[in-house]
């Protein structure tokens, strides 16, 4: 990159917020998503909204594309850098600013973690719902780009639910408030649409989240099944009779030995295993969960364990989790997809998926979020063995067809990024795709907001789609990826 | 290129295309031909149509909420989707529903009973107020505090944009992150970006068992500490409102659902968290809003911060001897007034500005600006207006800012 231009964001930000060492570059190269790595030309990490305004004012001025990157946990590239361009890093904008329970909310900056915002407030009784599993290291900016949702979201709503108001630094260095603490700012919503849009319209520099009042009581029961198709039978059966739980997950038995081998959760040995988490006023849970049994026993459980305090209720989570990295423990490598499918299709597109496995000699473990229909097919495979990456790449598109045929979406919480885009054109005809560019146009003209995401094009220069090669901080043993 | 009735007659029908009367279009606008399109390719065509005539479209429902925003620069022809009236599909058991945009509220809300299920969708006049109508306006009640707003239930939308573009955007299941999520942006547009033909809707299970109560806060500075009480308690109703009108104390109600135990259970602890005496109340208390609108009036809805509810209240009372409002603890005050009180909406802004707070008039407002001044994001609304109806075909001027 230019020198004048790195002067440029010197003199802007301070030197100690630029990074132009190739090595310390590499850092940035990719996100959660390790297939996909770019080196940026450049990296700055502004410690206020003001800096972050000035680094945005200097990529419009120069034309340079430009990416916002939190903790870089994003599962679908959408934090991979443009090898031209600039990351913005907004991990040192991590200040809780204000608590305002009288109104319920909270206002943060992007950089801090989903997690600390619940323990911010839950000495005072409150909760942040959206519970992505990285909660405990990705950031609430991450999650405003990527709408995340999480176990909770079939009850509680998604990111999209619980954001009030955004300040936002728009791709032309302009400084707007989106939304507010109010109900129903008069206008479009602005807010609504920012959400879940990738850092494609803009960067995230303060937001006002709503918080939850958390339930009287809380009971989270674990039902051993022979089959995924009986687990699906009992949520299909919990939901048919009205129950609104506030979790509904199944693992089937990969997961569960990938699982147990990880965390040692003391999953029950079993076929697939039920998560019900129900929460609410004490005797309607305990009413209910009555009936959850009831059902779960008439759908085939042969085993019911009921996590009686917080911390059995923890393990229990943990292990659930913790299920993406536990691949580690009997597959070298996995692609994990995110395909939402009607709740009612799941048992036959899980057979599908079972069969498209065995045809790929591939094995496929699921876990996933039974209540919305969010699927989470691990292919496993073995990089080493020749032809092996192709086919698990090649299964996991199958895979996503799959669930666009049975009438849902390619992503239900991880996002289209880099890694969907394609498949953005089999689920969206094309007046659908150019909709959603007027929105992109009217924000972002130039496309200079993490260009090249979400939407199909080809592919640019510059990026490796190659094997994965484990980064520098992986091989130190420094970091790990979930 | 002039256009007559017959272009659009070629289209729908001519039984479909009439003259328009007063009260088929916005107050203040003049327009001339009510067409009625039997589908969305129809729908298509007519903005085609109308769009190539220099003509200016009002899409428009069952007509409960014409009055919404300011009087349209232009409009010649009023869109009418009552004949858009299918219930694609209620697939209840991924509780959800398709529906098309001139579905009457009531008539859907039928149709999902059947399945013991139903949408958090309201307005007055439901038998007439149709789903696209109650999206365009993002209108709603009692039961936001526990469904949320009418965006949070809309998982897609089909709409037809200014250039006849038939473009689809979220999905049918309640899941989904896909590409922008433009039900969000359509939800409260009042159809001045595109005409909302069909939705796909987030269903909820009917309770099985409900109880209003009523409590009788007294003074206003009992009602404050009554809903802070209310808001810190650990119940979770599905609906709570306030009745009030000038010189009378209020009323606030509360419902709440679930086994008829845990119930039981949820007023005892509103009695104990709110020290105060709970009255079972008739459910036809949550009809207060709707009977707001039985008599003409200047109808405003006022926000706030929620905490600020009191306050907002009580800037209200001060401003005017004679209103009637239904309040919620979401931060929303629906008012009735006479309309010699529209002086008072001026400094009534002003002071709700304070919380975040807004204004908008809803019906009988006459000369007096609807929505209040634009803020920061204006510009950025303008050049949404701008990518998606660069000519100004849907309802020109009707919306914030002259959009």
């Amino acid at each position: 990159m230019d020198q004048r231009i790195i002067d440029a964001f010197g003199r802007a930000l301070g030197a100690s917020c630029v990074i132009t060492d190739p090595m310390q570059l590499r850092t940035y190269e990719c996100d959660g998503l390790t297939n996909f790595r770019v080196i940026p030309a450049l990296v700055v990490i502004p410690t206020c909204a003001a800096d972050v305004q000035a680094a945005v004012r200097i990529c419009h001025d120069e034309r340079l594309p430009f990416v916002a990157r939190g903790a870089g946990t994003g599962l679908s590239g959408g934090a991979l850098p443009v090898a031209d361009g600039v990351v913005i890093s907004l991990t040192r904008l991590n200040r809780i600013l204000e608590v305002d329970l009288a109104n319920e909310c909270i206002v943060v900056e992007p950089g801090v973690i989903n997690a600390h915002v619940t323990r911010h407030v839950s000495a005072a009784g409150y909760f942040y719902a959206p519970d992505p599993s990285s909660q405990s290291v990705c950031t609430i900016g991450g999650n405003i780009a990527e709408n995340a949702g999480g176990a909770h979201c079939l009850k509680y709503g998604f990111t999209v639910t619980h954001v009030l108001a955004l300040d936002v630094v728009l791709p032309d260095g302009s400084l707007v408030t989106l939304g507010g603490r109010a109900p129903d700012r008069p206008g479009y919503d602005l807010a609504g649409v920012f959400v879940g849009s990738e850092g494609t319209l803009g960067i995230v520099t303060r937001a006002c989240l709503r918080l939850v009042k958390r339930p009287a009581s809380i009971q989270t029961l674990l039902a051993a099944f022979h089959s995924t198709d009986d687990a699906g039978a009992a949520v299909g059966a919990i939901i048919g009779a009205g129950i609104l739980p506030a979790a509904i997950e199944i693992m089937d038995r990969l997961s569960i030995v990938a699982a147990e081998a990880a965390v040692h959760a003391g999953y029950p040995e079993c076929g697939a295993l039920l998560l019900v988490e129900l929460d609410g006023p004490a005797s309607e849970v305990d009413a209910l969960m009555v009936r959850v049994n009831a059902l779960c026993s008439a759908c085939g459980a042969w085993e019911q364990r009921l996590a009686a305090s917080d911390d059995e209720r923890a393990v229990v989570w943990r292990g659930r989790k913790a299920a993406f990295a536990a691949m580690g423990r009997i597959s070298p490598n996995y692609i994990v997809q995110d395909g939402v499918i009607p709740r009612t299709a799941l048992a036959a597109v899980l057979r599908e998926i079972h069969a498209l496995g065995e045809q790929a000699g591939l094995r496929v473990a699921n876990v996933f979020h039974a209540g919305d229909g969010n699927l989470h097919p691990l292919v496993l495979y073995d990089r080493k063995v020749p032809g092996q990456e192709h086919a698990a790449e090649a299964l996991s598109g199958e895979i996503l067809r799959i669930c666009i045929r049975a009438g849902g979406s390619i992503t239900g919480e991880h996002g289209v990024g880099m890694e969907k885009r394609a498949f953005m054109a089999e689920m969206f005809a094309e007046p659908d795709l150019d909709t959603m560019q007027r929105v992109r146009c009217a924000f972002d003209p130039l496309r200079l907001a993490n260009p090249d995401k979400v939407f199909p094009r080809p592919r640019l220069c510059g990026e490796k789609t190659g094997p994965y090669e484990p980064h520098p901080l992986e091989v130190a043993g420094v970091a790990e990826f979930f | 290129m002039t256009i007559d009735a017959t272009a659009f007659a070629a289209i729908v029908g001519a039984d479909h295309v009439t003259p328009a009367q007063a009260a088929d279009a916005p107050p203040g606008a003049m327009v001339r031909w009510v067409v009625a399109p039997g589908d969305v390719a129809e729908v298509a065509a007519v903005v085609r149509a109308a769009a190539a005539g220099g003509l200016a479209v009002v899409p428009r429902g069952g007509g409960t909420k014409l009055a919404r925003g300011n009087p349209p620069r232009r409009a010649d022809v009023v869109l009418a989707l009552h004949r858009l009236d299918r219930v694609v599909e209620h697939a209840h058991g991924d509780m959800t529903a398709t529906v098309e945009a001139g579905v009457p509220l009531a008539a859907l809300q039928r149709q999902l009973a059947r399945q013991r299920q139903f949408v958090p969708l309201e307005s007055h006049m439901p038998e007439r107020a149709t789903v696209g109508g109650v999206l365009a306006t993002a209108d709603s009640g009692a039961l936001r505090l526990r469904y949320g707003p009418p965006r949070d239930l809309v998982l897609g939308v089909t709409v037809v944009l200014a250039d006849g573009t038939i473009a689809r955007s979220g999905g049918k299941v309640v899941k989904n992150v896909a590409g922008y999520d433009l039900p969000k942006l359509m939800t409260g547009a009042l159809g001045t970006l595109g005409v909302l033909v069909a939705a796909t809707l987030r269903l909820y299970p009917s309770p099985e068992h409900e109880v209003t109560i009523g409590l009788d806060p007294g003074d206003p500075a009992a009602l404050e500490r009554m809903l802070s009480a209310l808001r810190a308690a650990p119940v979770t109703p599905t609906a709570v409102q306030l009745r009030l009108a000038a010189g009378q104390p209020a009323a606030l109600d509360v419902r709440v659902a679930g086994t008829p135990a845990a119930c039981d259970e949820q007023i005892a602890a509103i009695a104990t968290a709110t020290a105060s005496i709970v009255t079972p109340r008739d459910p036809s208390v949550w009809q207060a809003r709707a009977a707001l609108w039985h008599e003409p009036a200047l109808m405003l809805k006022c926000t706030t911060r929620p905490a600020q509810l009191g306050a907002a209240l009580a800037h209200l009372a001060a401003l005017t001897p004679v209103w009637r409002a239904v309040a919620y603890p979401t931060g929303i005050i629906e008012v009735a007034l006479p309309h010699a009180a529209s002086a008072i909406v001026a400094p009534l802004r002003q002071a709700l500005a304070a919380s975040d707070g807004a204004a908008v008039v809803l019906a009988g407002g006459g000369d007096l600006e609807a929505w209040g001044p634009a803020g920061g994001d204006a510009a950025i609304m303008q050049r949404i207006k701008q990518q998606f109806d660069p000519q100004g075909v849907f309802n020109p001027g009707r919306y914030l800012g002259g959009i």
